[in-house]
């Protein structure tokens, strides 16, 4: 008899935490800040390579490898990298990821070759 | 008392499951992200006018105001696509080898993007003024003024504009140095998404061979 009070009385305890646990925490989403602060990194980091004036050239040649070779050292480790570059229309891109970020980031051209370019930097974690 | 156990612990445990929620200050939180998500747009701002800036630069006698409409056109486009617009007017004087005491002439285009019809644009320029009206979004009008300096010095174009939702007057100086070609970019560009609006005047002054 005492033993089917003590479970009864578990059972009484779990239902008490599981309720106040689902009425406090389910109500709201706690707000994802880790994507937004990829985006400030990325966006960061392109103006680096862009004070440096090697993104509008690497951008013309569409030498995107070049771009995420030099944005390594100033992205957050353990997260991957993807760069596309937007002439009138971007490429097609296809990542799976439940968190990802992108970051757009514009060109003039260089002195020669005066044509505006969309950077855009994809920021993802997984495979 | 060995059954109450549990119940003691579930008390417990639900005062800290209470404390956990009140340390976790939610709307200081969405503040936090809304903050970094207007920083972030304030940063993709300032680098649409580096970028415009640089645009004057680097269309040195290349057609500036063509290369220039170019890059806004782009820009706006790729924006509208994230449902940000970017807004504004953009005038270019052109100044080509300034003579002292002879005429000369300053070519001008204004270029119309505040993403509504311009309905009276009038430019006033040494005394004289050129009206123009119904001048669409996305479009230009051109022109020019005639001047005849006797040394170096400043004068001022007066631009008003009124479309249906304002009525703008804008000053602009432009420094008339004898012997030199120049090219002046006034700009007043709005960027504006659903969080947040920055807008900016400016200009940059080249000079042209």
């Amino acid at each position: 008899m005492k033993g089917i009070l003590k479970s009864f009385e578990a059972l009484i305890a779990i239902l008490f935490i599981l309720t106040a646990y689902f009425t406090l925490f389910t109500g709201e989403k706690v707000p994802d800040l880790e994507t937004v602060i990829w985006k400030i990194r990325g966006f960061e980091a392109l103006r680096a390579l862009d004070d440096l004036n090697k993104l509008a050239n690497y951008a013309l040649a569409n030498e995107t490898e070049k771009i995420e070779g030099e944005l390594v050292e100033n992205l957050l480790l353990g997260l991957n990298y993807k760069v596309l570059v937007c002439n009138q229309t971007c490429p097609s891109l296809g990542i799976s990821s439940e968190k990802i970020a992108s970051v757009s980031y514009f060109i003039a051209g260089n002195a020669t070759h005066v044509e505006p370019r969309e950077v855009l930097l994809y920021i993802w974690r997984g495979t | 008392m060995k059954g109450q156990f549990f119940l003691i612990s579930g008390v417990v445990v639900i005062l800290v499951l209470f404390l956990i929620k009140s340390s976790l200050n939610l709307s200081q939180i969405i503040e936090n992200k809304r903050n970094l998500e207007v920083s972030i747009e304030r940063k993709e701002f300032l680098n649409i006018k580096n970028s415009l800036i640089r645009t004057v630069e680097y269309s040195y006698n290349k057609n500036e105001t063509e290369k220039i409409i170019n890059y806004i056109n782009y820009v706006r486009e790729k924006l509208w696509g994230k449902a940000v617009e970017l807004n504004g007017i953009l005038i270019g004087l052109s100044l080509k080898n300034v003579t002292a005491n002879s005429e000369n002439i300053m070519n001008f285009t204004v270029y119309n993007f505040l993403g509504e019809t311009i309905q009276s644009l009038n430019l006033t320029f040494n005394s004289s003024s050129q009206v123009f009206s119904n001048v669409a979004d996305g479009s230009s009008v051109n022109g020019n003024f005639t001047f005849t300096p006797s040394s170096d010095g400043n004068y001022t174009l007066t631009l008003n504009y009124t479309t249906k939702t304002e009525n703008k007057q804008q000053e602009i100086q432009v420094e008339v140095e004898i012997g030199k070609n120049k090219f002046i970019g006034f700009f007043d560009l709005r960027m504006k998404s659903m969080r947040t609006e920055n807008r900016d005047e400016f200009s940059k002054v080249v000079e042209t061979s």
